[in-house]
């Protein structure tokens, strides 16, 4: 997994998770890894992998069953919202991108027309 | 849990650690940095009592270091220490006979992952293969501190997961893990704290993440920044 | 402790073995020249004979040489982690080396006695008479000055005493490599000073040795010089842990 360095990772982590919640590698209601198991897979610290898990849960992302784990949220409105919010991050890096080439947001609907056919 | 306080060692007129103080908590990874020759090496070895100080100790759970330390500190150093006469079956044994957190059954698990066979001998072991044996028979303990001493050094990337593999599988809440080295990326996403050495001195100590999340700043930049421009500010 | 010593006779496992191996060929060349009887079997008889003779002497000499050798390395390299990582202290992982020492030199000692005394039985039986064995030993020219009226007792005892001071002369060796690595470490002329202190040491013990009093009594007088010996080891042990404990770093 490649992480930007210089950016918290715990950012980057919970972003991973949930666009695996929004495209569905994760099921609502399904059960999250253990952190340990967690870290192992990204390669990160484990305190890092706790951090991710309480700001998803703060988020309403996740909950807890106590001495059970983690559990994706099964609030289907909740992911929704999640894939909402994370398309229009893109959407707006995007414009911003285009923006910095001197491309209007009218002038890149048509250059996606064209690339995506 | 682990600390020294105002720590000093000369080798003749050299000074190799001066005055260092230092904490180390449990449930924490430290990433121990610094260019070679700035004391790391030192400062281990004076956490296990291989090297006595000229001044300032070491102190486990408040006493000083000694028997007791070393039932629950695993130390791996740099260099190989085996008797050359031993497989690895025989260090297995070794250390089964002399730690009592050492596990037979996680050393062979280990040594399968790390492609290595009991019936190596350790002096026809090559730099890599030596390295991934090392890491195995300390990582079989179940300690309380671990202080590995550039685990990654001459390290395949095959290995190397692997190793970052077992370092984190041993995290737990009661146990800290040191982690020497002069390449900071490897280290970058796996480590709570980093301990910056320069010169036989303890120039900073500082959280991996509140660095990136105050100075959207890595801990590469953080290395380029002390050992590049000599700066010591404190964070 | 025990553990510790385990080791210890891994570590010299190869020269006894060694030393074994041609204790056996002497000892074989020893038989074939009694049962060839005096005429034939002179030559083999006086080679095997000389042979465990020079097995037992630089033998034992030499097992001593051997734990001094593997206890500079065990200070001296970096298989000494292997050591000092163990959580044991330095009295016990200088004491397992000694205690290790001193029961090989007293095995090898008792080994050696063993078989000369049954070496000398088998050749007095098989070539016909105490007088008539000693002839061909003679005859060979190994001098053996045994007055056949002295009991056992009356020869081993001074043979124990010479190995308990051979063990004194080790540890004091132990406590010479343990001086040049902690308060001569790093200094000039560390090799030779700590040399000159064991030359020292070993001269102070002789005397010590010498000035005992004449007890008048040859068995106690022997009883108190393996004694004073065993003093002294254990005196230069303490002292020896006590550096290492506090000014060892390896």
């Amino acid at each position: 997994m490649e992480f930007h360095s210089a950016l918290p990772i715990y950012l980057q982590v919970m972003s991973f998770i949930k666009r695996d919640i929004v495209n569905g590698t994760l099921k609502p209601g399904e059960k999250l890894p253990s952190v340990r198991d967690t870290a192992i897979q990204y390669a990160i610290n484990p305190n890092t992998v706790s951090r991710v898990y309480r700001e998803l849960e703060m988020e309403g992302v996740s909950y807890t069953k106590r001495g059970m784990g983690t559990f994706v949220t099964e609030d289907e409105n909740k992911i929704s919202q999640m894939r909402a919010e994370m398309a229009k991050d893109l959407v707006s890096g995007f414009l911003e991108g285009m923006g910095q080439l001197g491309i209007t947001a009218k002038e890149a609907i048509e250059l996606i027309r064209q690339s995506s056919g | 849990m682990l600390e020294c306080r105002e720590i000093t060692k000369n080798y003749g007129r050299k000074t190799a650690v001066d005055h260092v103080s230092l904490k180390i908590e449990p449930g924490r990874i430290y990433a121990m940095l610094g260019p070679n020759g700035s004391g790391k090496t030192t400062l281990m070895k004076m956490a296990v009592g291989l090297v006595k100080p000229n001044s300032g100790a070491f102190y486990y759970k408040g006493q000083p270091i000694g028997i007791e330390s070393r039932k629950e500190i695993a130390y791996m150093s740099t260099e190989p220490y085996f008797y050359a006469w031993m497989t690895a079956k025989d260090i297995g044994k070794y250390y089964e006979d002399f730690f009592e957190d050492f596990s037979m059954k996680r050393y062979r698990d280990l040594l399968a992952r790390m492609e290595l066979t009991e019936d190596l001998k350790a002096k026809s072991l090559s730099s890599g293969m030596m390295a991934k044996l090392k890491i195995a028979v300390t990582m079989a303990r179940e300690a309380k501190i671990y202080l590995l001493d550039e685990p990654l050094n001459g390290i395949d990337l095959l290995a190397r997961d692997q190793i970052i593999n077992s370092v984190l599988e041993a995290v737990s809440p009661d146990v800290a893990l040191v982690i020497s080295s002069h390449l900071v990326d490897e280290l970058e996403k796996i480590v709570d704290t980093a301990i910056f050495m320069k010169n036989s001195h303890l120039v900073e100590v500082c959280g991996a993440e509140e660095v990136r999340i105050q100075q959207g700043k890595s801990i590469v930049d953080k290395y380029r920044e002390i050992y590049g421009h000599g700066g010591e500010e404190l964070c | 402790m025990l553990k510790l010593m385990k080791y210890e006779l891994r570590k010299t496992m190869f020269s006894k073995l060694v030393l074994l191996c041609i204790t056996g060929v002497a000892e074989i060349a020893y038989l074939v020249g009694v049962f060839l009887k005096a005429d034939k079997g002179d030559q083999i008889l006086a080679f095997g004979a000389i042979g465990i003779i020079m097995c037992m002497t630089i033998g034992i000499f030499y097992i001593g040489i051997d734990s001094l050798i593997s206890f500079h390395r065990d200070l001296n390299t970096k298989q000494s982690y292997m050591l000092f990582l163990t959580p044991k202290n330095s009295y016990q992982v200088l004491g397992a080396k000694i205690l290790e020492n001193g029961i090989s030199i007293f095995l090898a000692g008792v080994f050696f006695a063993a078989l000369i005394a049954v070496d000398a039985t088998i050749g007095i039986l098989y070539i016909g008479g105490v007088k008539e064995f000693l002839d061909i030993l003679d005859q060979l020219m190994i001098s053996i000055r045994v007055d056949i009226h002295v009991t056992p007792r009356e020869i081993l005892m001074p043979f124990f005493a010479v190995l308990a001071g051979w063990l004194m002369t080790v540890v004091s060796g132990d406590l010479a490599i343990v001086l040049s690595a902690t308060v001569f470490a790093g200094k000039k002329f560390s090799g030779i000073v700590s040399f000159l202190i064991f030359l020292l040491l070993d001269y102070i013990a002789s005397k010590v040795l010498n000035i005992l009093p004449d007890l008048g009594d040859m068995m106690a007088q022997y009883i108190m010089i393996i004694g004073v010996s065993f003093v002294m080891v254990i005196v230069m042990y303490v002292a020896t842990g006590w550096i290492m404990e506090r000014k060892l770093s390896v």
